[in-house]
């Protein structure tokens, strides 16, 4: 993927969002990472709605760290506006979430998300995490970059 | 007997003994019936037969009083066409010889019907061409109304002697015993279907409220583990980033400061973790398996060895026997003892671990030794409570949640355990299960039952 591939990580707590992105520094990914606070907001932007219709300065992400817990639209109702228009059925979405639970891990594969992780607790392994979604998803998996 | 006035004397009754003792056998035979069927029809229309024949008429029946206490119908009957046995009725009215029978109790007789002037007939008697009628009251049960009257009907005027109404009297009590009886299982067996419905109702309540109150507490114990687990995540990791690129901003003191606030996350997260797999247990039904327990040791040893280093020393059997046990929790159990051993060794040394087995009867006892600090007598049993600690977390970390998992994942397995110890002397725990084949021990767990 190029390294001026756009991020979205939609996060509502900060701290997380925080955390994730030093993270990301630490493990040195340049791709801009931008972040959305709530599921609103998320579907404005990768539906190209009210400001976020201006792509030059809102590009399409290339990856999706989705967490499930959001305000206003949960993820999953993200997760299911991201598979239904054209735009962005194939664009790559990795739900991170501290949710362990089954119930929650079915739907999400059942609203198409290509991966699903669990939020660690620890400060090494979110670095670990974020390693290995580099090397993956960034490097080496193949997107349908159209 | 009623006689009436226009009836003549009765003729003698057939004095014939060979008649009078067949009659007799064949009441007795009726009697063995009225007291084991089950079914009421069958002993109605039984009698019927054998009444009729006996006397020698041509139709025969029982009519059954009904609930509004005016109505008869035709419960049983030989000899009728069809429409007549369980749908004609007769009113048992004043002017009727059923309705007359029943008031009075006494066997009624019409020795002709065309002449007869004190009652009338239903139309379906005398459609059947019945001529004459001998009428006995089947009686009911202390306090009860009677149950009905039975009847026999000749197609030809004829009189009835007083020993033909005894003859069906006979008939007639037997009938009221079987009803009686029947009334009275049908009774106990109602009664039985109310208290057995009700049982299920209460069985299908509590239940329904068990899981309820179960899914609540998954829910809660979720809730609670997920939103503490947040701004944790928050402390353990900036307080690590402080640390590590900080560390030339921040002075000893400060940089201790940050420590203890990672150590504090680190505690909490096992706490929340321990709390988890304790609450959990509490409600799982333990499904059980075959377990190798000799790989899932090798499997907890080798992570131990990970985790303690260089600090400790285990020493295990290449195999041990098989068991009846729940792998994840049996994993469990073994885990929290190995770190036990493990963590409490003497200030300074390398902890030496050491796990064998050996067979019981049909039960296996895995030890887990270990020559660390050992427990003193008195508080060997405290120690298997939930957040029973004997030291401060300064000196040995621990959430006082380990053993007691110990003992509620033993105790869901069937299993028991204990500890042989002294103070100073090290310690040797010791869980016991089931040996593979023996799963008699085993008993259907319930939710919450231990």
């Amino acid at each position: 993927m190029n390294d001026e591939a756009t991020i979205l990580l939609v996060e509502d707590n900060s701290d997380d969002a925080e955390l994730i992105a030093y993270a990301f520094r630490k493990v040195g990914i340049t791709n801009p990472l931008f972040r959305l606070a709530d599921g609103d907001a998320a579907v404005e932007y990768l539906g190209g709605t009210g400001k976020y219709a201006d792509r030059l300065h809102y590009p399409l992400p290339a990856l999706i760290l989705l967490d499930l817990k959001l305000p206003k639209r949960s993820g999953f109702e993200v997760l299911a506006f991201v598979r239904g228009q054209k735009a962005t059925r194939h664009t790559t979405v990795v739900v991170l979430s501290s949710s362990n639970q089954q119930a929650d891990i079915e739907r999400a594969y059942d609203l198409g998300a290509n991966s699903y992780l669990i939020k660690p607790v620890n400060r090494d392994k979110l670095i670990e995490l974020v390693r290995s979604l580099d090397a993956y998803w960034l490097k080496l998996n193949q997107a349908d970059t159209r | 007997m009623v006689t009436t006035a226009a009836s003549a004397v009765g003729e003698p009754s057939t004095a014939d003994p060979h008649e009078l003792l067949r009659q007799q056998t064949t009441l007795a035979r009726f009697g063995e019936l009225a007291l084991r069927s089950d079914d009421l029809d069958e002993i109605l229309t039984e009698a019927c037969r054998l009444a009729g024949e006996a006397l020698g008429t041509d139709l025969a029946k029982v009519v059954e009083l009904q609930p509004d206490g005016r109505t008869l119908k035709v419960r049983a009957g030989v000899g009728w066409p069809p429409g007549v046995v369980g749908v004609a009725t007769i009113m048992a009215e004043d002017d009727t010889s059923e309705g007359y029978a029943l008031k009075t109790g006494e066997p009624m007789v019409s020795p002709n019907i065309a002449t007869e002037t004190r009652f009338r007939y239903a139309q379906f008697l005398i459609d059947a061409g019945a001529k004459a009628v001998a009428n006995v009251i089947i009686i009911g049960s202390k306090d009860q109304p009677a149950y009905g009257i039975l009847q026999v009907d000749s197609l030809k005027p004829r009189e009835f002697t007083d020993g033909d109404t005894i003859f069906l009297r006979g008939y007639a009590n037997l009938i009221a015993a079987a009803v009686a009886r029947l009334r009275a299982v049908e009774e106990v067996r109602a009664e039985e279907a109310r208290q057995r419905a009700s049982l299920e109702q209460q069985v299908a309540d509590r239940t329904e409220a068990l899981g309820r109150s179960n899914a609540q507490l998954d829910a809660f114990a979720y809730t609670i583990s997920h939103d503490l687990r947040a701004p944790l995540r928050a402390m353990e990791g900036f307080a690590r980033i402080l640390l590590d690129e900080y560390s030339e901003r921040l002075d000893a003191t400060a940089e201790r400061y940050a420590a203890r606030i990672v150590s504090a996350a680190e505690r909490m997260e096992r706490l929340i973790n321990d709390l988890l797999a304790y609450s959990r247990l509490q409600r799982t039904t333990v499904e059980p398996r075959i377990v190798d327990m000799g790989r899932t040791a090798q499997r907890v040893v080798a992570e131990a060895r990970t985790e303690f280093g260089d600090g400790v020393k285990i020493a295990l059997p290449e195999t041990m026997p098989r068991v009846v046990a729940e792998p994840a929790v049996l994993s469990q159990v073994i885990t929290n003892l190995v770190a036990n051993a493990a963590k409490f060794r003497r200030e300074g040394t390398i902890a030496h671990v050491r796990l064998w087995t050996e067979m019981l009867g049909d039960r296996v006892r895995l030890w887990v030794e270990d020559d660390g600090i050992g427990i003193a007598p008195e508080h060997q049993a405290r120690i298997f409570d939930v957040f029973e600690r004997l030291h401060g977390q300064e000196a040995y970390p621990g959430t006082g949640i380990g053993l007691a998992i110990v003992r509620k994942g033993v105790e869901c397995m069937d299993g028991t355990f204990g500890v042989v110890s002294g103070l100073g002397e090290g310690s040797r725990f010791w869980i016991e299960l089931p040996a593979e084949g023996n799963d008699a021990g085993w008993t259907e767990q319930q939710p919450g039952s231990r």
